[in-house]
């Protein structure tokens, strides 16, 4: 047995470390140990400010999901105090977080994840001409997936940025990659592993397919994130208030931050996003996904087979609270709920379905430190997070010193993430999850589908046509999480261009209303008041649960996407999603794990957000 | 290492083209025209430089910034003008064989590299609240700024702190300044800090091979000289006394100055008003909401952001400047009669020596 | 009444009569503005474009222009008063002589006198509390010119005011908190000119010693003779 050590493990957000004990025979890892490496306390710096001000504090938790944990901390609050935001404010927050889901997964397919599929030194040996011919083919072979995504405003006159399928285009990059190899200076290509075995399964010219589109995507990113800007002042980091939005609307006044030429924007960059996604994203991922799978990657899974779990997403109209189960009743995308032995076939899955009041009850969702650098009063019990608690206690490793590590100690503590379960058992969340949960609650008939959770299963299952296989089958797999990101980020699109219809038809109607200032002064709030905040991170479910006490923040309690996934193994031996990957996955060579990496990666960790 | 112009030339880029972008560059860098021409032959002479890129305590929206920039495109700045050699969230490689990669480069350039610093170090628990490669961030960072020509702290957090290092900072993070002595530092500070002016800066230090002029406090005087306040838009409401009350309200439809609902432009020194986000989109303030301060030093301790004045910074006082000097003075003027009357009724002519 | 043995004793020389007055006037005139500038509490100018409008009303813009001629004002006034010092001895009444074992002895006699447990005092010209409080409220004055300036130079952050007093910036923990120190120093000023303006007509209602007419003519009646006396004769 060997225990292979990577860390800092890269293209990701923070400071992770994982550790694998492999069998060198066999190449199969027996045990997966995950551990984030830092901590800021956020939580604790949050105790005692104004609730108004959370937001901000709470979206510094991370910079790459920005914006997701002010949209959690204004709907912890808003739903602690009661308050109802107008409905601009709610089709421009789910704009934002639209753009958010966009931006975040291309970003994380070309720029963090394509390098664990692609090797710009194989592009070197494609053959631009065939590239070329290969792009036109795979927009013929893939493309119609383009068609599920519908379009209410449908005001593009024809796309602006398509994949240039000509030989110049793909030669300049190759000929860019060319002179970074020979000038030495390798830059962010240097030393990985570019000689794993797995760098072969795809033919040259989707390598260089690739490659070209990471760089070029590389330019294009920034203007999927522009609704931010508009409507937040900023990105990364917008700016929101309780209560609302702050860009009031007009049209009689030319120094409005919302007018008829703002929006344009925003619809222009809605369309870019279209592009993006339909043209470039979800064709390569296709492409490459089915290679992969057809030569027979189908590990990875984990958890993801066992039980995911999701909170929904999209409110369609405002609603009064979340606690109070309005959320729940308004969201299109119904992710939320809990499936378990999802891989036994989408009718043999267990669905339980989550709505406000079980954010509420203490015994459904808990987090546990028996092996994070926490302590609690009593650590083979969970905490609800209204009564969470964030005390660090490092302990150090099992072998080296404290401030030497050699290996960590799985038996003890061993990681900055706690970890957060669903009546005690480990869950997996990211899109994922969200696919799973709606796939099974439509297909078993637990809800009545909304035109976004009919979107996502024709998307599923569209592409289990194309790789003709059964959801249960390519879905619990690395290949599966990457792509249900990808076509999450299509209905991400899809999103906001039915909620800039629903803006427009609104301000059409004459409300201009963006924020609701009736509880704004602390003296119109409650004594005590407590709130839980619920959004769909691109990273999975995420909450916050506030308390406020005459007019403070009592506690704060953020349980992160990133936390579930990586989080450390929980006192009834439960392990999370990122070590259970692990486990499920194969190793060719045991001193260059890409396989482990490249499943790490499917789930895009966030560290910052997981520890916070 | 080549230079600019030969990477243009690779690249197919005639000699006008190049001409007009080092043209568009010293504008860009609020340089007079009469700098074109230095400017032109420091890109046809300059090599590209290595950076390593860390990471600390933060949040990465410093390096998402970094990729949003327009001019010039990140993609030009990171393949064609620096070689980043390091960085935990582009880096293809990772584990010990970055590790060695990064120790390597060290080697190989020392004196020559620049160090770009996200994040910061916390001292607390020996450093390890914050662990690279098993090891404190903290001996990382002192090891990688040993070897460097000059270290660039991104953002608040390197610059500052930020939030970790708001009250009551339970990781004591610092700002890099606390524990890099030797070394110029440049402090590009912001939550994050504009795109344009973080790729502005790496332009400077690469065209002109120098630091940027700096300010007292480290911050390039090209991005951080002016208060958002004295380029804000919004300024002539501010002047005229015509400012928004509440959020939405008829001001707030009016673009009307924010000053009442806290905003921060009058002691923010950042680029937001001039430059702006995504090459002059938009900031906050345009957006409606007041500027929190970002790109200044503890500007989370100096809320509720909502609020013109903070409160008193005594325990248990839940009130402003105003209101306390309101109510001490009333005291005073109340305390004031009272001793009046009392030594009114208790005088006595003085009696010296007596 | 023993009237013969008033003793009139000429203190303060007309220059400094003249800067107090200027000086009372420029703080009062700058406390009003700061306040505004702080909490624009009324609107300035509805219904006229922005960019005009500080012409027709009481402005942000006029008011702030009101408060920088009054700190500049204040700040000459403030070098005057320094300068007048060196040259008459009635003029430098603000300095308290610390390093008289004397002034301590009196310093605690008065503040046991202002709290009713002694019931007299000796007679001063210029007692050690008061000579105390004064030149502590010279220092504040000097803050609130050094944090004001240093506010209002550093719109250019090159030019003379920022190089003259910018340093006081990082000092204070940035700008937002010099505003803040400003803010709270401009009511202590106030406060102390509240129980100034008490403590000066209770000694002339009580004690009668003309203190108010003092900041006029600069005469003041003794019944005995102060016992620093020396300080001005
Ligand atoms: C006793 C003397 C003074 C008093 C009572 C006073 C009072 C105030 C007050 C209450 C404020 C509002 C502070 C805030 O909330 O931001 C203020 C602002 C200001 N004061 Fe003074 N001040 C005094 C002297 C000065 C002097 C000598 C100057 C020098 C020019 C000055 C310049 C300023 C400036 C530049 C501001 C900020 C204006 C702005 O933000 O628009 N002050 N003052
Ligand atoms: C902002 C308001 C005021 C300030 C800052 C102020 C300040 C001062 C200072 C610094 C002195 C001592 C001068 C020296 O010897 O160095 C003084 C003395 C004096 N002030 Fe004021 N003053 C104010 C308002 C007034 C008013 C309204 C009156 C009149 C009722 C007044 C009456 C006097 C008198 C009578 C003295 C002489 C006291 C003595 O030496 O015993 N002051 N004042
Ligand atoms: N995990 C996580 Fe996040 C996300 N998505 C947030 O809640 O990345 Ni920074
Ligand atoms: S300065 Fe702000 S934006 Fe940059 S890393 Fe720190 S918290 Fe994030
Ligand atoms: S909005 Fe803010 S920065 Fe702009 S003028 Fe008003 S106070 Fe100044
Ligand atoms: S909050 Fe920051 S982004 Fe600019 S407007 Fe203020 S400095
Ligand atoms: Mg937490």
């Amino acid at each position: 047995m060997a225990r292979v050590v990577v860390d800092p493990v890269t293209r990701i957000e923070g400071h992770l470390r994982i550790e694998l004990i492999v069998d060198e025979k066999t190449g199969k890892v027996t045990d997966a140990v995950s551990s984030g490496t830092m901590w800021r306390g956020i939580e604790l710096i949050l105790k005692g400010r104004d609730p108004r001000d959370a937001w901000a504090f709470a979206q510094r938790i991370c910079g790459v999901c920005t914006s997701i944990h002010a949209l959690a901390s204004v709907r912890a609050v808003e739903d602690a105090l009661e308050i109802k935001i107008p409905k601009n404010a709610n089709y421009i927050r789910n704009i934002m977080y639209g753009a958010l889901q966009v931006h975040d997964h291309v970003v994380h397919f070309y720029h963090l994840h394509a390098l664990d599929w692609v090797s710009p030194v194989e592009a070197l040996k494609a053959d631009p001409v065939q590239t070329a011919v290969l792009q036109n083919q795979l927009l013929e072979k893939y493309g119609a997936i383009a068609d599920l995504m519908p379009d209410p405003i449908g005001r593009r006159a024809y796309p602006k940025k398509f994949p240039k399928a000509t030989p110049g285009y793909y030669r300049a990059f190759q000929e860019k990659i060319k002179k970074i190899v020979e000038s030495g200076q390798l830059g962010i290509f240097a030393a990985h592993w570019w000689d794993h075995p797995d760098y072969k399964l795809l033919p040259p010219e989707v390598h260089l397919m690739a490659v070209a589109h990471y760089l070029n995507m590389l330019d294009v990113q920034r203007e999927l994130f522009i609704p931010q800007v508009v409507f937040g002042g900023k990105n990364p980091h917008p700016h929101y208030i309780v209560g609302g939005m702050s860009c009031s609307i007009s049209m009689d006044d030319m120094n409005a931050p919302v007018n008829a030429e703002r929006l344009a924007v925003v619809e222009d960059a809605i369309y870019t996003q279209a592009e993006a996604v339909n043209l470039f994203y979800l064709v390569d991922l296709l492409a490459i996904g089915h290679i992969y799978v057809q030569k027979g990657q189908v590990y990875g899974g984990g958890l993801a087979k066992r039980r995911v779990i999701g909170y929904g997403e999209f409110p369609d109209e405002p609603y009064s609270g979340i606690r109070n189960g309005e959320y729940h009743k308004q969201v299109l995308y119904h992710s939320n709920g809990v499936v378990e032995d999802f891989v036994e076939g989408v009718e043999r899955a267990k669905y339980y379905t989550l709505v406000g009041k079980d954010f509420a009850d203490p015994e459904v969702i808990q987090e546990f430190v028996a092996h994070s650098w926490y302590s609690y009063p009593d650590e083979n019990k969970g905490l609800h997070p209204w009564n969470g608690i964030t005390q660090p206690k490092y302990t150090g490793p099992k072998e080296g010193t404290k401030t030497h590590w050699k290996y960590l100690d799985e038996k003890g503590k061993y990681s900055w993430i706690k970890s957060p379960r669903w009546k005690g058992k480990p869950c997996e969340v990211g899109p994922l999850a969200r696919y799973i949960v709606t796939y099974t609650a439509v297909k078993q008939g637990h809800i009545k589908p909304s035109w976004m959770d009919e979107m996502i299963v024709k998307q599923v299952d569209t592409v289990s046509e194309v790789l003709g296989l059964p959801p249960h089958v390519w879905l619990t797999t690395t290949v599966g999480r990457t792509a249900a990101r990808g076509l999450e980020a299509q209905v991400g699109v899809a999103a906001n261009l039915y909620f800039l219809k629903k803006l427009y038809d609104n301000i059409k109607a004459g409300d201009t209303s963006v924020a609701n200032m009736e509880r704004w002064e602390p003296s119109t709030w409650p004594k005590e008041a407590k709130g839980v905040g619920l959004t769909e991170a691109p990273r999975g479910a995420l909450g916050h649960w506030v308390i406020i006490r005459d007019g403070k923040i009592e506690n704060y309690q953020c349980v992160v996407p990133t936390t579930w996934n990586g989080g450390a193994r929980d006192p009834m031996g439960g392990q999370g999603a990122f070590e259970e990957c692990m486990k499920d996955t194969p190793l060719q060579v045991v001193n260059k794990p890409l396989e482990v990496l490249r499943g790490i990666h499917s789930f895009d960790p966030c560290l910052a957000c997981s520890t916070h | 290492m080549e230079t600019f112009w030969e990477t243009f030339k690779r690249h197919g880029v005639n000699r006008r083209d190049f001409l007009r972008f080092a043209t568009l560059m010293t504008g860009i860098m609020g340089l007079s025209p009469s700098m074109i021409p230095q400017v032109v032959k420091a890109m046809e002479t300059k090599p590209r430089v290595p950076v390593l890129w860390i990471h600390g305590l933060e949040c990465t929206c410093c390096s998402e910034s970094f990729i949003r920039s327009a001019t010039p495109l990140a993609s030009d700045v990171l393949l064609s003008m620096i070689s980043l050699e390091y960085d935990d969230t582009l880096s293809a490689a990772a584990g010990e064989d970055l590790e060695k990669h990064r120790k390597e480069i060290i080697k190989k350039y020392w004196g020559n590299y620049i160090l770009a610093v996200e994040g910061n170090p916390p001292l607390g628990e020996d450093g390890m609240y914050c662990i690279v490669n098993g090891e404190p961030f903290l001996k990382h960072l002192k090891e990688s700024a040993e070897g460097a020509k000059a270290v660039i702290a991104w953002g608040s957090c390197a610059s500052w702190g930020c939030v970790q290092a708001a009250k009551p900072n339970p990781t004591t993070a610092v700002s890099i300044d606390k524990v890099i002595k030797d070394k110029p530092i440049i402090k590009v500070p912001g939550c994050p800090p504009i795109a344009e002016v973080m790729t502005g800066v790496i332009m400077h230090l690469v065209l002109f091979d120098s630091i940027p002029p700096l300010d007292s406090q480290g911050r390039p005087k090209q991005f951080y000289g002016n208060r958002i306040h004295d380029t804000c838009y919004r300024r002539a409401f501010f002047n005229a006394g015509q400012f928004v009350e509440r959020f939405d309200d008829e001001g707030a439809k009016k673009g009307w100055c924010l000053y009442k609902v806290g905003c921060r432009g009058p002691t923010t020194y950042n680029s937001c008003g001039n430059i702006r986000w995504y090459n002059g989109l938009s900031y906050p303030i345009q957006a409606g909401h007041g500027c929190i301060g970002c790109s200044e030093e503890n500007f989370w301790d100096n809320g509720p952001f909502y609020q013109r004045l903070t409160t008193i910074p005594v325990p248990s006082v839940e009130a402003n400047a105003d209101k306390v000097g309101m109510a001490v003075a009333a005291a005073a003027a109340a305390g004031a009669v009272a001793h009046g009357v009392i030594s009114k009724i208790r005088s006595k002519p003085n009696k010296g020596g007596e | 009444m023993r009237e013969e043995t008033v003793k009139r004793i000429y203190i303060f020389s007309p220059s400094l009569r003249i800067w107090h007055w200027v000086n009372f006037l420029s703080i009062l005139t700058l406390f009003l503005t700061g306040l505004y500038i702080g909490n624009p509490f009324f609107i300035g100018s509805v219904g006229h474009e922005a960019t005009y409008a500080y012409a027709r009303n009481l402005t942000m813009d006029f008011i702030r222009l009101i408060h920088f001629s009054a700190g500049y004002v204040l700040l000459f006034s403030f070098l005057f008063r320094l300068f007048i010092a060196f040259f008459y001895k009635g003029d430098r009444l603000f300095i308290p002589k610390v390093w008289r074992a004397n002034f301590w002895k009196g310093l605690v006699e008065m503040v046991l006198h202002y709290i009713f447990i002694k019931p007299w005092h000796r007679t001063y010209v210029r007692n050690p509390l008061a000579r105390l409080a004064y030149l502590l409220l010279y220092l504040a004055l000097a803050f609130m010119i050094i944090t004001g300036f240093a506010m209002y130079g550093l719109s250019d952050p090159s030019g003379f005011w920022a190089k003259l007093f910018g340093w006081v910036v990082p000092l204070l923990g940035g700008e937002f908190m010099v505003h803040m120190w400003h803010h709270w120093f401009a009511w202590l000023i106030i406060i102390f000119a509240i129980v100034h303006v008490y403590l000066v007509i209770r000694f002339d209602v009580i004690e009668k010693e003309g203190e108010v007419s003092s900041m006029f003519n600069g005469m003041k009646n003794f019944k005995e003779t102060p016992v620093d006396v020396e300080d001005v004769a």
